[in-house]
């Protein structure tokens, strides 16, 4: 008798089929996620500065651009550019949490070091291992985002242009916790397709600097030619640039409903397609 | 020793196909309680395979497994619980300390933290790297890295431990302390399932063992059962001056149960070695050198399969 | 010196198998961000009003000093992991000792690698440059000299000190904390005047800023000649005293 998670027989149903047959038992179960998110306390324990040096890029961006540029840049539409880079770093500073770090540290963990061949020798399965990480990069990403936040109301406060507008800011953070989230997910699946060293140097150079650059973090996306404002809509990243910056400013219209459905949407079916292709890859 | 229990490993008509090759075609074999048992076969005989699949690593593609009298396929967590491996290459958590990764691995077990750490000390004092806790696994040489890993295979006292090819490219001295620390468990009474190519490492852990061959099994007994059924006691290896193969085998044929022409050298399986070298000097024949010896696994092996275990 | 060229083809053996994304990525990544900070900032930036020095669009503004950041990034990261790597993974060095080459050899050898690798960039950057009609006149090729002298004055330290350290891990933190806050602030996307007293002088203590403002003023011709001797100074003095730093810490590695 054989199991439906095979990884020997092709599957010839598809991803999508595929990804949804899953079986109640094997989704992952928070309390063995959790034993991933204690394992990496345990290692950040010793890192810790990793984690504390993470805080000041997006406040550097921040300083850099929104003031230092930012002066020599006019009002969009009202806001000032401070207000309007601000919320861009945010997401950007979500994504980074998840891809920069996440990314590159479980695929090395999976192929180089091996570690996840050992912990799936226990009662541990892979979804909960997926999980598990996954809550892990979230509460970095959600981490860095409530120090940003706080960071620029004060900043925003005590020095220059006000840069959270609307008494919907506060909404901003769990809107990051789920920005976090949804990357994170997208990260586990890119992971689950790198093979190698240069793959990753690919993806960096020709999917997370152009996404960081175009996503209208630095100039409204309405500036680009007709073709690429069509294209960036499949984008994440302008996703979640979009609504954060629609809940700083205040700005909500019935698009922010539709980017969030994005960002949920597309971090569910991310993370079914890593969980099946790291099923494959763990156990054949 | 076995008990009434019924074996803990239960193998019928077990197949592993993958889509180039059969890596397992066809075995059955159990593993009783309280017994060490072995799987003895080159590289490449299934032997790795088989334990995968026990270990619930890996999906069974025919016939039949049960491992405590579970399916592998649908309860892998629970007979996970109460397993122990020792994987062929480490797979230890490099970003841990020596302490952290026991510490750690219990915790996947769910075993409460009081007793985590109590077992910690235990199991490193055991595999005597109690020095060594607070420091990173990188630095530590190849025979430590596998001490670690076998503590780590204990931490949740497991039912039966697995271990592939537990002391393979080691050094001598690596190699003797860890047989030593097996065979100690070994008379605690824990049920030992390991995988080798090395004929020394069969004879001195194994209560019984299967030969593999090309995902078959070729023969299976304890080691002494083995030998006696397919080689004679002694084995007495030669180099003659004159190496003409047919010639000397029709010669030789009389002398012995059994002769083997190798490229090098030539072995004559007899009961008493130094008797047949006697009547070789007697016929007058050109020895250059001899050697007489007792008979290994690794002759069994030759004999069954006309190659040797170690390429 | 024929023995540092060795070291040379060494690492261009190395490098054979990436060649094809290292200079992929080396022309795409300037497309990127002149397009996005040049034109779609910049756009922004003009039509504001902003008076930039040499009074050029932005996007021209922009380019030599991203040439000199680029640069400065590239030969920091060619400088040290793999410096180390080689030092204590791969132990290359001990290796390379082993036949009749120098200490001095061996450094400048690393050196001459990554200008090798500083020019190619520097060229296709420039040559992108061109197509983003951020390049005024031929004499923008004079850029390409000064944004490799910046990178080389970053190369040389950070070789010296990355052959003292035993693990790659202590990289991040110069990354973090000194590599990429120079980019953003050594005038590479505003003039330094824009920041606040101080901070303008301090900067002008820093190799970028004087790597920035030599290549920007010669692809600009706003530059005097009091100004590029100051810059040149700088920037060679930086590279001497640093292939000075890294004899001496390869010297006590491999000879102790």
């Amino acid at each position: 008798m054989t199991p439906p998670l095979q990884g020997t027989a092709p599957d010839r149903r598809g991803m999508l089929a595929g990804a949804l047959d899953i079986r109640w038992q094997d989704l992952p179960t928070l309390r063995r996620s959790v034993r991933m998110y204690q394992r990496n306390l345990m290692v950040y324990r010793h890192i810790w500065m990793v984690i504390v040096s993470g805080f000041f890029e997006p406040l550097f961006y921040l300083l850099a651009i929104g003031i230092g540029v930012g002066s020599m840049v006019p009002d969009i539409n009202g806001l000032s550019y401070t207000a309007f880079v601000a919320p861009g770093l945010l997401a950007s500073n979500c994504m980074n949490g998840a891809v920069s770090d996440g990314l590159f540290n479980i695929w090395f963990k999976l192929h180089v070091q091996r570690t996840y061949d050992g912990i799936l020798a226990t009662p541990m399965r892979v979804a909960d291992v997926a999980f598990g990480e996954m809550l892990w990069a979230l509460t970095r990403g959600s981490l860095y985002s409530a120090a940003f936040l706080v960071l620029v109301f004060v900043l925003g406060e005590l020095w220059g242009p006000r840069i959270l507008l609307s008494p919907s800011a506060i909404l901003a953070l769990p809107a990051s916790v789920l920005v976090a989230a949804s990357f994170s997910s997208m990260a586990l699946c890119l992971c689950s397709f790198v093979r190698n060293r240069e793959d990753f140097d690919k993806v960096m150079g020709l999917v997370v600097v152009p996404m960081f650059l175009f996503s209208g973090i630095f100039f409204p996306v309405t500036q680009m030619p007709a073709f690429f404002q069509a294209f960036v809509q499949i984008v994440p990243l302008y996703h979640a640039v979009a609504l954060l910056r629609a809940l700083t400013t205040g700005i909500v219209d019935v698009w922010t409903a539709w980017h969030i459905a994005y960002l949920v949407v597309g971090g569910a079916f991310a993370f079914l397609v890593a969980m099946r292709r790291f099923e494959r890859t763990l156990i054949k | 020793m076995p008990s009434a229990a019924g074996p803990l490993v239960l193998a019928r008509n077990l197949r592993k196909t993958f889509s180039s090759f059969t890596a397992v075609d066809g075995i059955d074999f159990e593993v009783r309680p309280g017994e060490a048992f072995g799987f003895l076969g080159p590289n490449g005989a299934g032997k790795t395979s088989t334990m995968k699949m026990i270990a619930c690593a890996s999906p069974v593609t025919g016939g039949e497994l049960r491992v405590f009298g579970m399916d592998p396929g649908t309860e892998a967590s629970t007979i996970k619980a109460r397993l122990g491996v020792v994987p062929q290459a480490d797979n230890l958590d490099l970003e841990l300390t020596v302490r952290e990764n026991l510490l750690m691995y219990a915790r996947y077990f769910d075993i409460p933290s009081q007793t985590a750490r109590q077992r910690t000390e235990e199991l490193l004092a055991f595999v005597q790297l109690g020095e060594r806790g607070g420091s990173r696994v990188e630095p530590l040489s190849g025979g430590m890295k596998r001490r670690l890993t076998i503590a780590r295979a204990l931490i949740n006292e497991p039912d039966l431990i697995l271990l592939d090819e537990p002391t393979t490219g080691l050094d001598p001295q690596a190699r003797h302390l860890i047989w030593e620390r097996l065979y100690r468990l070994k008379k605690n009474g824990a049920t030992l399932l390991l995988t080798t190519h090395y004929m020394d490492e069969a004879e001195q852990l194994c209560d019984r063992l299967i030969v593999m061959d090309k995902g078959r099994i070729v023969a299976e007994g304890s080691p002494r059962e083995l030998i006696e059924r397919y080689v004679t006691r002694e084995v007495l290896e030669l180099r003659l001056a004159d190496t003409d193969g047919d010639v000397l085998k029709e010669r030789l044929a009389s002398l012995a149960t059994h002769v083997e022409i190798l490229p090098e050298r030539i072995q004559l399986h007899a009961d008493d070695g130094e008797q047949v070298l006697e009547r070789i000097h007697a016929l007058g024949l050109p020895v250059e050198r001899a050697l007489v010896r007792r008979a290994t696994l690794e002759d069994v092996f030759l004999r069954l399969t006309g190659r040797t275990l170690v390429d | 010196m024929i023995r540092a060229l060795r070291l040379v083809q060494r690492n261009a053996m190395v490098f054979r198998r990436i060649w094809a994304g290292a200079i992929f990525v080396s022309f795409l990544q300037p497309a990127f961000y002149l397009a996005s900070m040049g034109l779609g900032v910049g756009s922004l930036i003009d039509r504001g009003g902003a008076v930039l020095p040499g009074n050029v669009p932005y996007v021209a503004f922009l380019a030599p000093g991203l040439l000199a950041g680029t640069c400065m990034q590239m030969a920091s990261f060619e400088s040290s992991f793999p410096i180390t790597g080689k030092m204590v993974w791969e132990r290359n060095y001990e290796a390379i000792t082993s036949a009749p080459m120098r200490i001095v050899d061996i450094v400048v050898g690393e050196l001459a690698w990554v200008a090798l690798r500083l020019l190619a960039v520097a060229l296709v950057f420039t040559g992108v440059m061109w197509l983003f009609g951020a390049a005024r006149t031929p004499l923008v090729l004079l850029a390409i000299p000064a944004a490799v002298l910046t990178g080389l004055a970053f190369s040389a330290p950070i070789i010296a000190y990355a052959a003292t350290l035993k693990t790659g891990a202590n990289f991040n933190a110069l990354f973090r904390f000194v590599i990429s806050p120079l980019f953003l602030f050594s005038g590479v996307f505003f003039p330094v005047s824009q920041l606040p007293g101080p901070l303008q002088t301090a900067a002008a203590f820093t190799p970028l800023f004087h790597g920035v403002e030599l290549t920007r003023g010669l692809a600009l011709q706003t530059l005097t000649w009091p100004a590029f001797a100051v810059h040149t100074a700088y920037l060679s003095g930086l590279l001497t005293l640093g292939t000075a730093a890294a004899v001496w810490t390869f010297t006590r590695k491999l000879r102790a």
